[in-house]
């Protein structure tokens, strides 16, 4: 009943959004949005009102837990049938969406509004292929279209999102594709049935930046050539910046502040939205700036803190250490020639084909310093990092430590090794054990090494927990307690406990939400001066990069393509694929970002018949 | 995906030799090595009071002077092509495939094994049929409406049907629907499909719904699991916000990630039983596989038992191969790993 008395009241509604084209097509007014959990009712949305206009462009901004995916998952109304309680309007093309029907909501969602959703891994069934998903998308809205018709939209459509071949890869399952590909198939999907409103929430997360700049690119295009309204839900400023009109910055589930984008990005009125823009990583900002900047809040702190500071350790350290190749110093660590191999089984009776994850690598490391690695995935910087550790045994070349040969040590006489070169690994949620006390998990590599003065051990891990910013209370308790930037915190306690001379960080911060990115950055910059540490730092972020490390080496395919001073790199590159990063890498400006578009663009013109090869 | 049947057919027969040795080893060499002498080792395939020459023929039928080897190839051959057992004076003939003969009965085990293979397979395929059906659904609709009172006493009826023992419930429906209403026939008939399908499904209703009632249980928590499981995937989620209709969500989506590992689970279930339902056959005397080899044990019988051994060990690794193939046409993520 409410169902028709709702439709009557917007009239006959057209495809095209609202009742006539100055309605927003998405309206939300004083949302609130509550969950029941043991301690009461938890509000992760409070009060949020906005609209969008028809062909009109908004950012949703905020960290986890800021409500952002909540309330997108409310415009789809997909909190029925949950323990959620929604309160407040949302109209969606005409649709109330607390009012209507579930056959009325059902009807709108994926016709009038389509989401696109974060993790494109795992949000495509795993088990049918996407022509089926693709067209069982299509055929729920047009139960009259016949499945060849379906077929034909389907392959126009993942045309249209850039996959090569669509005609033959419409057959292909999700496994087939890279990350990229998969999120480029949802994004498909989602385009089906011409909605009015695209709905990405956190669309390139999970992606290399060049890649996330091609999906960018992409929603951008669609936007304008379909004339749909972009919802675009993210974690990072710099992501929406180029890409929307509005943004909207949201905090434990109100929002701070709206607006302009570009007003917003260069005068924000509200702290928040200040500190968040202070925390996204600049490409534009070098290595020096920074870590004077760094120095510069710490001695602020201590001053406010304690004037007792007499004695600083920091203060005597150059701030770039010697000159990288000096003759007159040993590197601690030097790689030459290195080269991993794997076999790729395949075949009837699996035979191996050969497979070079780090291809003819070299470069020496000098104590004190950073080195940079960048790289998108698959181009063997894991590799290289576990083969410098040690938990690979390379294929060929050699890695010297210290002086020492330990290419091909054996497993037994490691062990000293193991407390000199440490790790720190990207997902601070999987790689600590669940079952274990986060003291348990520190003090472990210290009983490994032969401690047994359990007394000794607490008070190490302990004092080492404060210096990382926990408290030495949280001994005994359990990772599930802690934030992802805390855990982080417990990873690099973890592998500081030995006092390495070397720590290898496999993408730490890229897990994390950009403010809590820049805290665990700024830890490990601390770290590296008082503990007189060397850092080898891999990650795909180029600003993330730019901002650690003394020296940059830019990884394509298994190859170092280029090496030299960390600025040297960003500011005269001399590889195009150092290029085509730095013009994927996403900046804060909306201005710069739609230069960068457009040189995309020029690049991807060049490189298109390279690229339609490399991909088939 | 042709490469892929072809690699699990080679590891199929791969498996089939090595259950063989294994189970040749567990008849003929471990008794050897626990010190039983040839003479020992041959007095156990003839029965009670065994007479020197009897002892001294089945020796030399069965090659125990041999090495063991010897013996191996010999049962081997008689698989594959049949055999002779030949005491010197007499001959047996025993044609391929040849499973054993029973000293004790005078019989070949192969066409005995055929001979009941037919109840234990209606016994087990009727079964299974109503496992499946009954356990999936039940599972799935409590995993729905999770914690409702319709859940609790369903997960409540299947913790009882894990926990009783079939020879109970057996019992139990035999006293209640045979002894006491009358409605089915008591246990110890068995009427061939082919010669009156109305008698055979008629009979074996008890048999059927016992046996199933402990699989169905079990079916049934495995579902729950896995359906709660897909329920809070990604995918599921996509699903709904395409728009598509809760019935198309449950039935397209999640059923078919939900019910993969149930296939691998089934398969081993129902190949071992294809070997004989044990207690059910026990319990309501059908003249199946089973209740031969129960026969056989407590007759000490011993070719009996490596036969009927040897045959369910056929059936599991058939049945482990069909799962492998519906697994790799299930799952497309299967082909590229295996």
């Amino acid at each position: 009943m409410t169902d028709i008395a709702h439709e009557a009241d917007h009239g006959i509604r057209d495809k095209k959004g609202g009742t006539t084209m100055t309605d927003p097509v998405v309206s939300v007014s004083d949302l609130r949005i509550t969950f029941p959990t043991l301690e009461g009712r938890i509000t992760a949305v409070d009060g949020v009102c906005f609209d969008v206009e028809p062909g009109g462009a908004l950012g949703i901004v905020g960290e986890s837990g800021s409500g952002k995916s909540v309330t997108s998952l409310a415009l789809m109304g997909l909190h029925r049938g949950t323990k959620a309680e929604v309160t407040g309007k949302i109209t969606v093309a005409g649709t109330d969406i607390a009012a209507a029907s579930d056959r009325r909501i059902r009807a709108m969602r994926g016709n009038d509004i389509a989401m696109v959703f974060q993790d494109p891994m795992s949000s495509l069934h795993p088990q049918y292929t996407i022509g089926n998903q693709l067209i069982e998308a299509y055929r729920i809205h047009r139960p009259k279209a016949s499945v060849a018709e379906a077929r034909k939209r389907a392959v126009e459509s993942l045309d249209r999102v850039g996959i090569p071949q669509p005609a033959r890869r419409i057959n292909s399952y999700p496994h087939e594709f890279s990350g990229g590909m998969r999120q480029r198939v949802l994004i498909a999907m989602g385009l089906m049935c011409d909605p009015t409103v695209l709905l990405a929430d956190e669309p390139t997360t999970a992606l290399d930046v060049t890649v996330q700049a091609q999906i960018l690119d992409l929603l951008d295009d669609l936007r304008r050539d379909l004339g749909m309204s972009l919802i675009l839900v993210s974690h990072d400023l710099a992501v929406v910046a180029g890409s929307v009109d509005e943004v909207l910055v949201m905090r434990k589930g109100e929002i701070v502040e709206r607006g302009d984008v570009r007003r917003v990005l260069s005068t924000p009125e509200h702290p928040y939205t200040q500190a968040l823009l202070d925390a996204v990583p600049r490409v534009d900002v070098s290595r020096a700036q920074r870590r004077a900047q760094v120095r510069a809040d710490r001695a602020q702190e201590r001053h406010q803190g304690a004037s007792s500071a007499a004695a600083q350790p920091t203060a005597a350290r150059p701030v770039a250490p010697g000159p990288p190749g000096s003759a007159e110093e040993e590197p601690l660590l030097k790689v030459e020639n290195a080269r991993m191999r794997f076999k790729v089984r395949g075949g009837l009776f699996g035979r191996a084909t050969d497979f070079y994850a780090v291809d003819d690598v070299s470069f020496d490391l000098y104590k004190g310093e950073t080195l940079g690695i960048v790289g998108e995935s698959g181009s063997g910087k894991s590799t290289l990092s576990r083969m410098v550790t040690r938990l690979l045994r390379p294929t060929e070349g050699r890695i010297t430590f210290e002086g020492h040969d330990i290419t091909r040590l054996p497993e037994r006489r490691l062990r000293p090794l193991r407390r000199d070169i440490q790790m720190i690994f990207q997902n601070p949620y999987s790689s600590l054990n669940p079952r274990v006390t986060i003291g348990d998990s520190i003090g472990a590599a210290l009983r490994v090494q032969g401690e047994t003065d359990t007394k000794k051990i607490r008070m190490r891990v302990q004092e080492l927990l404060e210096r990382v910013g926990l408290e030495s209370a949280h001994y005994n308790r359990f990772p599930h307690a802690f934030s992802g930037g805390q855990r982080q915190r417990i990873a690099i306690a973890r592998a500081l406990i030995l006092r390495p001379k070397l720590v290898i960080c496999d993408e730490p911060v890229s897990a994390l939400d950009v403010s809590t990115q820049d805290q665990v950055l700024r830890l490990l910059d601390e770290l590296q001066d008082d503990f007189d540490l060397t850092y080898i730092f891999v990650a795909h972020d180029l600003a993330v990069v730019r901002q650690v490390s003394d020296r940059v080496a830019v990884m394509s395919k298994g190859r170092i393509v280029e090496m030299s001073h960390g600025d040297e790199v960003y500011e005269n590159p001399q590889h195009d694929y150092t290029r085509q990063l730095l013009a994927a890498a996403p900046v804060l400006d909306p201005e710069e970002a739609r230069a960068h578009r457009a040189d995309r663009a020029r690049l991807r013109g060049s490189t298109d018949a390279h690229e339609a090869a490399g991909s088939a | 995906m042709i490469t892929y049947i072809i690699r699990r057919l080679f590891a199929g027969v791969g498996l089939l030799l090595i259950v063989s040795m294994v189970v040749f080893a567990i008849f003929f060499l471990i008794p050897r090595l626990a010190g039983t002498d040839a003479d020992g080792l041959a007095a156990r395939y003839i029965g009670k009071s065994p007479t020197p020459e009897a002892i001294a023929a089945v020796k030399e039928r069965l090659n125990l002077d041999e090495p063991i080897t010897v013996q191996y190839g010999e049962f081997v051959k008689g698989l594959v092509v049949g055999t002779e057992y030949d005491s010197g004076t007499d001959v047996i003939e025993c044609s391929a495939p040849c499973f054993g003969y029973s000293f004790k009965t005078g019989t070949e085990v192969w066409p005995q094994l055929i001979d009941r293979l037919p109840v234990t397979a209606s016994l087990a395929v009727g079964a299974a049929v109503i496992w499946l059906v009954a356990g999936v659904s039940i599972g799935v609709l409590s995993a729905l409406r999770r914690g409702t009172a319709l859940d609790r006493a369903a997960m409540m009826v299947a913790l009882a049907g894990v926990s009783l023992p079939i020879f109970f419930t057996g019992l139990v429906s035999l006293a209640v629907f045979s002894y006491y209403w009358g409605i089915f026939p008591p246990g110890g008939s068995f009427t061939p499909f082919t010669e009156n399908p109305i008698a055979w499904a008629h009979g074996l209703v008890l048999p059927w719904v016992t046996l199933a009632f402990l699989y169905a249980a079990m079916y049934a928590r495995l579902t729950r699991a896995g359906m709660l499981d897909t329920m809070g995937e990604d995918f599921i989620r996509t699903a709904r916000a395409k728009g598509l209709p809760e019935r198309t969500v449950i039935g397209k989506h999640a059923l078919r990630s939900a019910l993969t590992p149930i296939i691998t689970i089934f398969g081993l279930d129902f190949g071992l039983m294809l070997g004989g339902a044990v207690l059910t056959e026990s319990t309501f005397s059908l003249p199946g596989l089973g209740k031969y080899a129960v026969d056989a044990i407590r007759g000490n019988d011993l070719p009996v038992v490596l036969g009927v051994t040897m045959f369910t060990a056929v059936f599991v690794v058939i049945a482990n191969l069909i799962v492998d193939l519906l697994y790799a046409w299930v799952d497309p993520r299967v082909r590229v790993g295996a």
